[in-house]
């Protein structure tokens, strides 16, 4: 039935998109294809440079009699480039993103963008940090914010990257402690304590809070603590835990959720991806434009209304939007 | 030389035993301790049923005139659930009996349209809801405390060590009833 139901949601979304394509959004993303390329034409420019100084090296290399080569002068040489292209292209996805996705997410019902200034805000930092599913992080940047209704529930989906920085006088470090989404859902029932799940190879806080459920293959993935297990059991019901299962199956990444400040919170990290390393080009991005699909072509934004439903599917797994008892 | 080499391995082992028994005697008494945590975290559950049947009762009456002999049992059952003693198969047996009839009760909220869309009766049933999820949650922390119990005095060594954890021959599962396991035929509540 709820599979019958998301079909048709699906195909629901895909006949607005087309509708929000050509009637509403097309002309405008011609003008955003002619910036593509401009972008496209300054970041291969930059590049550019790098053939140009292997060239002028090597030209140098053979004219000179005695070499005296300085490293930091070569990578510099390759590195600025690669970097400056990279942040060229970056400009360019946040630009056509931030025009083209309340279009979008018009398609999605009543769901909206946060603009910029309100991303900032820092009652969400500080809700993070009460927040006891992340682990402990002194930055944190929001890269992407959507909240709207659905089936008449409040829904924040937040992109973050959180990270804990290590400075001394010598040294500064910065450690990606997560990197995904963040979906804030109202909790239909009532609770008094915090509830959490949590992967099963990160271990946290005291063994004794573990609670021991019934269903094996849950427990093969995850681990829950909780200072009440009556309240535990009766959040994570025996239905729950295989929905949760179904969720892991679907592999968005790290699944992990916590029943607490009168949410669900759902944390899907991403970290693992970059293979612990902080480099941008490994990082997932969600609900991002492709630079190098045609602005005016639609299946770059079926992935990101995708991706969104995909995290609605999450929602309507869990059966977030009601509270039936199971 | 040698005799103080004996002596000190076999301290050594003595106390390797010691500790052993001592932490098998731990963990039997933490389980036990475990499943009356969680048989009264039951009874804490249903207390709160037991203080609402009044209320609903009360509210219902006002509407369900016919129903009298229904009230009748469910109050009989109710004062028999809060004598038997805790955690025993008569305590199950009665819970079930009550359970049973309240859950015909709801079904019979259905027929009374005005009772249904009482404010009151609303608010009753809700409550109603939660404290039937908190119990059944209470009820898995009960199996699951006892399943641990089991595993530790049934499996060797720590057999030897059961009577540590006193009587736990009266602790039974919590089981539904076989009248909830028979299939439902929903022609009956579809009349």
């Amino acid at each position: 039935m709820s599979n019958e139901i998301n079909k048709k949601q699906k195909k629901s979304f895909a006949n607005k998109l087309r509708n929000v394509f050509t009637e509403e959004i097309k002309e405008h993303l011609k003008v955003i294809e002619k910036e593509r390329i401009r972008y496209i034409t300054y970041s291969f420019l930059s590049l550019l440079a790098i053939p140009i100084f292997i060239v002028l090296f090597f030209f140098y290399l053979n004219n000179s009699e005695s070499v005296n080569i300085d490293i930091n002068f070569v990578v510099f040489f390759i590195a600025g480039p690669l970097a400056l292209s990279y942040f060229i292209l970056k400009r360019y996805k946040t630009k056509a993103k931030s025009q083209i996705m309340p279009l979008l997410l018009s398609c999605l019902g009543d769901f909206k963008c946060v603009p910029k200034e309100i991303k900032k805000n820092q009652d969400d930092k500080a809700y993070f940090k009460r927040l006891k599913l992340i682990p402990p992080f002194d930055s944190c940047s929001v890269d992407d914010r959507i909240v709207g209704q659905y089936n008449n529930l409040q829904v924040d989906i937040y992109e973050v990257e959180l990270a804990r920085i290590q400075r001394s006088r010598k040294s500064y470090s910065k450690t990606i402690v997560f990197s995904g989404l963040l979906v804030k859902v109202p909790l239909l029932k009532n609770s008094n304590t915090v509830t959490l799940i949590k992967p099963k190879a990160i271990k946290i806080g005291d063994s004794k809070n573990i609670v021991k459920l019934e269903d094996p293959e849950f427990n093969k993935h995850f681990d829950v603590y909780s200072l009440d297990q009556v309240e535990a059991r009766y959040l994570i019901t025996t239905a729950f835990m295989s929905r949760l299962i179904k969720i892991v199956k679907m592999k968005m990444g790290e699944v992990s959720l916590s029943f607490e400040e009168g949410y669900v919170n759902i944390a899907i990290d991403n970290k693992k991806q970059t293979l612990g390393l902080n480099i941008p080009f490994l990082k997932k991005d969600w609900f991002e434009v492709s630079i190098f699909q045609k602005a005016t072509d639609i299946r770059n934004y079926r992935k990101i209304l995708e991706e969104l439903q995909a995290i609605l599917d999450v929602i309507d797994n869990l059966k977030l939007t009601q509270n039936i008892g199971l | 030389m040698e005799n103080s080499l004996y002596l000190i391995v076999s301290s050594v082992i003595v106390l390797v035993i010691l500790f052993s028994i001592y932490g098998l005697y731990v963990k039997v008494i933490k389980s036990k301790n475990s499943v009356l945590e969680a048989l009264s975290s039951i009874d804490v559950q249903l207390r709160k049923r037991y203080d609402l049947i009044p209320n609903i009762l009360t509210i219902a009456q006002k509407f369900m005139e016919h129903e009298t002999e229904l009230f009748n049992q469910i109050t009989e059952l109710r004062t028999k659930a809060i004598n038997a003693q805790s955690g025993t198969k008569a305590k199950f047996e009665a819970e079930a009996k009550l359970d049973a009839q309240l859950r015909a009760l709801m079904v019979n909220v259905e027929n009374y349209p005005t009772l249904k869309s009482d404010a009151t009766m609303v608010q009753a049933m809700a409550t109603y809801n939660e404290v039937e999820e908190h119990i059944s949650a209470a009820r898995r922390f009960y199996n699951s405390a006892l399943t641990q119990l089991k595993n530790v005095i049934e499996i060797f060594p720590g057999n030897l060590f059961a009577s540590f954890a006193g009587q736990t021959s009266s602790f039974s599962y919590f089981e539904t009833e076989e009248a909830a396991k028979a299939p439902i035929n929903a022609a009956n509540y579809l009349k």
